[in-house]
């Protein structure tokens, strides 16, 4: 065992954790009810399929998501049998119908997502801007979970003045405009994911610790605690082998939910035209791209926000499966 | 509670779609511009970008104004004699010009506002135009506070006459006194307005033909009406425009095409698309982008050979085609083709592949440079850093996927910042390798070569070559025209041969003009449209 | 009940303060300088700074701009619209930008409401997994996408309203990014109506009250709307502050002279006058909105303010 976690020993012989209250079995019931909605296997699975394509997508048409090929910009989809690359441009003297394979002579080449302003495959940038985005928002998701979890359930269990005192922090450092703290520390730091990552960290523990802490309260006076606390195990023992187990379910959910916000935000700095730094691409600073001149060109902007959209409903289902098949009060 | 729901639903709704049909018909007879850049400030004395000058130009009355055809036409001057060393202008004033409130203007208006661009408390970024595109006699003194304004080369022989000393001859004094720092200032009306100057409708003087009707500080919208007292108030055929900022393109065109905006500006793909329509217009530009180095700390650059390459190296051509699109135009020499003719009628530029010696596309001999660079230099390969501003993202992208391929060993390290700290890095020589725009203030090869002479203080990469200042300051003596060009043409040849930054491309307007709309001309840097003449015919 | 408002008050004063300091450091460790035109002269320069006494110690300056405030001086701008004061410039834009974001809260909400508590009493039937979709939707896709869909379907290919902001009719021209931005703002209410709702019919009281036999609707309007509806305008009041800074690019699309815009700005370009004021602006709305929200549950409930103490 973990010396971590050694607790003062009162007999011989090591304590057991209790496991018909805490733990273990709790955790599998909830996992068991969680495969019981179809909504939420749904979730999972598309959840899992995009985790996926962000691994495999990039290599899938053979174009590099930063090959550039400036001849080439501005190709629409073309799918064999489906889509035929012909675009229609609303110009000021109405419609044009182009096709830019064929004007460019080009017999075999299809762009299933079209091409960008840089003759960029898009297909490969979108799935490579998805791992990117997925990829940022789990760091600092896990990285609000340490912070977080971890404030929350200290000031939790103290409790009293110190609690008080931790809690009025969180309130001020939750009252500072997110978006303002976050833009201006773009500017301090050195453009990249770290800092990305370092700004949504600052964020997102507020949010984390506060559900933290009120598991913590709710728990912390049931019986299997106190039982635990006679017992005369330690606080940190309470806390981490206890407590925490219990209240994982939850968490995760609430990682899940931080998921999309961080997205979100890394979305929003593209915008403004902070983030990462040149060459890289995230879902983000496609849409962005797209987004200037998506009256011309909507293939450019659509699938970037298609794989968004679905990005967010799974991690949506699968934070509102996490959240009923582990909340006691709806999973009764 | 439904009851409540749908009693709250329709107020909502009453409240949201409350129409008045008065703004609606105002919006038919006035000019609707959309620009891409709100005013930093209406105080005219304290402008020197472009995006203010266009908020400026309607109220701004000024000695000269310029012209499509004639280059400029006097507006509240009358006309001026230039003494015989070219260093001395007496201008006479118009009898009966006066302000929007019906004040007069004499030449003591004009007196104040250059002591007030070249007073040191000011600290105006106007200042450049009195010291550095003309030379103002005694500017530099005053503006360090060791002489009194009042000693400034600028003063009233009565009412109607003004007088301006120079410290050397400029050619192109007329175009200069056309922009908007150079307009009338009323002191006692300013005093009035004490520090809130400049700041609302009631707060601003127009001497121009519009006056300000509305307008807040860093105005999205401000609009203006016809000003009564303007003296050539007969030419005036617009009752009111509108200058709304509208930052995104795909907007403007889109509130063109629905007729809510007259004049918009467009871009990239959108404007090739409509390239070919009556209502576009493309300025050819006097807005030079070049690649910049730091001659200081920058081993690299300091190398010809390495500047040779990278120039070489530069597809300008596949850029401005295939990326920047119309409008542009790419830049192969320091003087913009179509830019400036000279007193013979010739374009000062007319075959932009004249200087393919350093300027053209050639990959070949981007290597053989390169190679010849990287031995002098002792080193295998070269990694540089670019500092640029983040929203030419895109651009530096293609950029650094053309050098680093055809370039071996060469990393190219991007640093994207903001603007404001772009200029603050560009003014402590902090980077290697930069891009810059310089937009042209008036019509002359000297507009783009005076920036590149080693003791100006807009050369921040600190090129110098003292041929290159020799015959700059030649020709800035020089009264013959026809001398004088072509003292600035060995110059340029001088410039390109050394290749002492990398001409990249040249940016231009491209607009569309509902055609409703008459008489909307370019101004010369292609970047703004002169409105304030313009007609709209009434829609049947 | 005095004191509880009291040091709630103090509170908020602290947080402000707080706000302030770290808002100012942070702009102490902006890099550039907010005097960036490329056309001034260093001397120039120099002299700005000095006039704006922008040399002095940072703590100083932080001191002295703590006594200007108290006065309601919150200093001029620097660059953005020179020498113009910071009030100057949010005076005529806040209403704007208030306008539309409480316009656009109150369309959300009320559509939210209806939506989330129907899926609520509808449970797993259709309309619950319309409400799941439209907030999923609504959460996921970001408020400038809608701009720009509306503006292109509402303004340009049908013509119904107009494109861009209008001062001449400004009530027409911001329903378009009213509704915009209200849809984020009814995807959240939704959702949070729901969950909580689902989570008070579940509560013992109700299912108290049902097994007496109270018809359906005196149990929603007794019990269900009333219990679920406070949690939900805290979130409103979030909301709201989120609205105001999050409409920038919604701002930008429209040409809405609101104060996003110049928030994003100042930012870029180093006023820091204009960063601070905004930021203590925003900020300030929070906290107000916080206190009136403590001091509401503290006459409500009495738990909150005996837990407190």
């Amino acid at each position: 065992m973990n010396t971590d976690f050694q607790f003062r020993v009162q007999g011989e012989e090591a304590l057991n954790i209790d496991h018909s209250f805490s733990g273990d079995s709790f955790f599998r019931a909830g996992i068991k009810r969680f495969f019981a909605r179809k909504s939420n296997v749904f979730g999972l699975v598309l959840l899992c399929l995009l985790l996926v394509m962000s691994l495999i997508g990039p290599h899938l048409t053979g174009y590099g998501y930063a090959e550039q090929n400036l001849e080439r910009a501005n190709m629409a989809p073309r799918i064999p049998g489906i889509l035929s690359g012909e675009e229609s441009l609303q110009g000021t003297n109405g419609e044009i119908l182009v096709n830019r394979y064929e004007d460019l002579n080009l017999q075999d080449v299809y762009y299933p997502f079209g091409t960008d302003s840089l003759g960029r495959d898009l297909f490969s940038r979108c799935f490579q801007g998805l791992r990117v985005s997925v990829l940022i928002a789990l760091a600092a998701a896990l990285i609000d979970l340490v912070i977080g979890v971890n404030y929350g359930m200290i000031s939790g269990y103290l409790g009293g003045k110190a609690d008080l005192f931790m809690q009025q922090i969180v309130d001020i450092a939750g009252s500072i405009p997110s978006l303002v703290i976050v833009t201006l520390l773009m500017l301090v730091l050195k453009p990249g994911v770290g800092a990305i990552i370092f700004a949504l960290m600052l964020t997102g523990w507020m949010e984390m610790s506060i559900i933290a802490r009120t598991q913590v309260l709710r728990l912390k006076d049931q019986e299997f605690v106190q039982a635990a606390r006679t017992l005369g195990a330690g606080k940190a023992f309470i806390l981490f082998r206890e407590i925490l187990p219990n209240i994982t379910g939850t968490l995760i959910t609430q990682i899940m939910v931080s998921i999309p916000s961080a997205i979100f935000l890394e979305t929003f700095l593209s915008f403004v035209g902070l983030g990462l730094p040149l060459g890289s691409c995230s879902l983000g600073r496609l849409i962005s791209e797209g987004f200037e001149n998506c009256l011309l060109h909507p293939y450019k902007l659509f699938p970037c926000i298609v794989i968004l959209v679905l990005l967010m409903v799974a991690c949506n289902l699968v934070a509102d499966g996490l959240r009923e098949a582990f909340d006691t009060r709806t999973a009764r | 509670m439904k009851k409540y729901l749908a009693l709250l639903l329709c107020l909502l709704i009453l409240l949201l779609t409350g129409c008045d049909t008065q703004g609606r018909i105002a919006m038919e007879q006035d000019l609707n511009i959309a620009v891409g850049s709100y005013p930093l400030t209406m105080d005219a004395q304290m402008t020197s970008d472009a995006g203010s000058a266009q908020y400026l130009d309607p109220m701004c009355g000024r000695l000269f104004r310029l012209d499509p055809e004639k280059g400029y036409v006097p507006e509240l001057a009358e006309s001026f004699e230039l003494s015989e060393d070219g260093c001395t202008y007496t201008f006479h004033l118009r009898e009966g010009i006066r302000y929007a409130n019906g004040e007069p203007i004499d030449a003591g208006d004009f007196v104040d506002a250059f002591r007030r661009i070249a007073d040191p408390l000011t600290a105006s970024s106007a200042i450049y135009i009195v010291q550095d595109l003309f030379r103002l006699k005694n500017v530099d003194q005053v503006n360090d506070g060791t002489m009194e304004p009042d000693r400034l080369g600028v003063y009233e022989q009565n009412d109607q006459t003004l007088v301006i000393e120079l410290e050397q001859p400029c050619p192109y004094l007329p175009y200069v006194l056309a922009m908007e720092p150079c307009s009338p200032y009323n002191r006692a009306f300013a005093a009035n307005c004490g520090k809130d100057y400049a700041t609302s409708p009631e707060t601003l003087l127009s001497s121009g033909p519009f006056y300000v009707d509305r307008y807040e500080p860093m105005a999205m919208q401000v609009h203006y009406t016809k000003n009564p007292y303007y003296i050539d108030a007969d030419k005036v055929k617009l009752q009111g425009i509108t200058l709304r900022q509208v930052s995104n393109t795909q907007q403007a065109i889109m509130s063109y095409q629905a007729g809510e905006s007259d004049l918009v500006s467009t871009g990239g793909e959108y404007a090739a698309l409509s390239q070919n329509d009556p209502c576009f217009l493309q300025a050819s530009g006097g807005f030079l982008f070049y690649i910049g180095g730091n001659y200081v700390s920058c081993e690299a650059w300091q190398n010809r050979n390495i500047r040779m390459a990278l120039s070489f190296a530069l597809d300008r051509e596949s850029v401005v085609k295939d990326y920047l699109r119309a409008g542009y135009k790419p830049a192969t020499r320091l003087v913009p083709t179509g830019f400036c003719v000279e007193g013979n009628g010739n374009d000062f530029a007319a075959d932009p592949a004249q200087y393919s010696a350093s300027c053209a596309y050639d990959p070949e001999r981007a290597g053989e440079c390169w190679k010849k660079g990287l031995e002098e230099l002792g080193v295998s390969n070269l990694k540089l850093e670019f500092l640029t501003t983040s929203t030419n993202q895109q651009l530096m992208e293609i950029l650094k996927d053309q050098w680093e391929k055809t370039l071996p060993g060469f990393t190219l390290d991007v640093r994207l910042v903001s603007s404001a700290q772009f200029f603050d890095l560009k003014n402590k020589g902090e980077y290697e390798l930069y891009l810059l725009g310089w937009g042209a203030d008036y019509p002359d090869p000297n507009a783009f070569f005076s920036i590149f002479e080693s003791h100006s203080p807009e050369n921040d990469s600190k090129y110098a070559n003292a041929d290159f200042d020799r015959l700059l300051q030649e020709a800035s003596l020089e009264t013959d025209s026809e001398k004088r060009f072509s003292i600035l043409h060995q110059a340029e040849d001088v410039f390109m041969d050394d290749l002492g930054a990398i001409p990249f491309y040249v940016k231009g307007g491209a607009f569309l003009i509902s055609e409703s709309v008459k008489g909307v001309s370019p101004h010369f840097s292609g970047l703004n449209l002169q409105f304030s003449f313009a007609e709209k015919e009434a829609e049947s | 009940m005095r004191k509880y408002i009291f040091k709630k008050l103090m509170l908020s004063i602290v947080t402000l303060f707080v706000i302030v300091l770290v808002l100012f450091l942070l702009m102490e460790l902006m890099p550039g300088s907010p005097f960036n035109n490329d056309k001034l002269s260093d001397e120039q320069r120099e002299a700005l700074i000095r006039a704006y006494g922008l040399d002095k110690p940072v703590m100083v300056r932080f001191f002295l701009y703590l006594r200007n405030m108290f006065k309601g001086d919150f200093g001029v701008s620097y660059n953005l619209s020179i020498n113009t004061p910071v009030l100057t410039m949010i005076r005529s834009r806040l209403p704007i930008s208030m306008r539309i974001g409480v316009s656009a809260l109150l369309l959300g909400s009320v559509i939210g409401l209806a939506i989330g508590f129907l899926a609520a009493f509808h449970q797993g039937k259709a309309a619950d997994i319309l409400c799941m979709v439209v907030s999923v939707i609504g959460i996921s896709v970001p408020s400038y996408i809608f701009a720009i869909a509306l503006s292109y379907y509402g303004g340009f290919r049908f013509k119904w309203l107009p494109l861009l902001y209008d001062f001449r009719n400004p009530v027409v021209s911001s329903i378009m990014p009213v509704t915009a931005l209200s849809i984020a703002v009814m995807a959240v209410i939704a959702r949070f109506t729901r969950d909580e709702a689902v989570s008070v019919m579940k509560s013992d009281y109700v299912m108290f009250a049902r097994s007496q036999g109270l018809s359906d609707s005196t149990l929603l309007f007794r019990y269900v709307i009333r219990n679920s509806l406070m949690p939900v305008i805290t979130v409103m009041t979030m909301l709201l502050v989120g609205l105001l800074t999050g409409s920038l690019v919604t701002e930008q699309i429209f040409a809405i002279p609101g104060i996003g815009f110049l928030l994003s700005s100042a930012i870029t370009a180093n006023d820091y006058n204009v960063v601070i004021t905004l930021g203590f602006l925003y900020a300030g709305i929070y906290v107000v909105a916080r206190l009136i929200l403590d001091i509401l549950y503290g006459i409500i409930d009495p738990r909150v303010r005996l837990g407190e103490k």
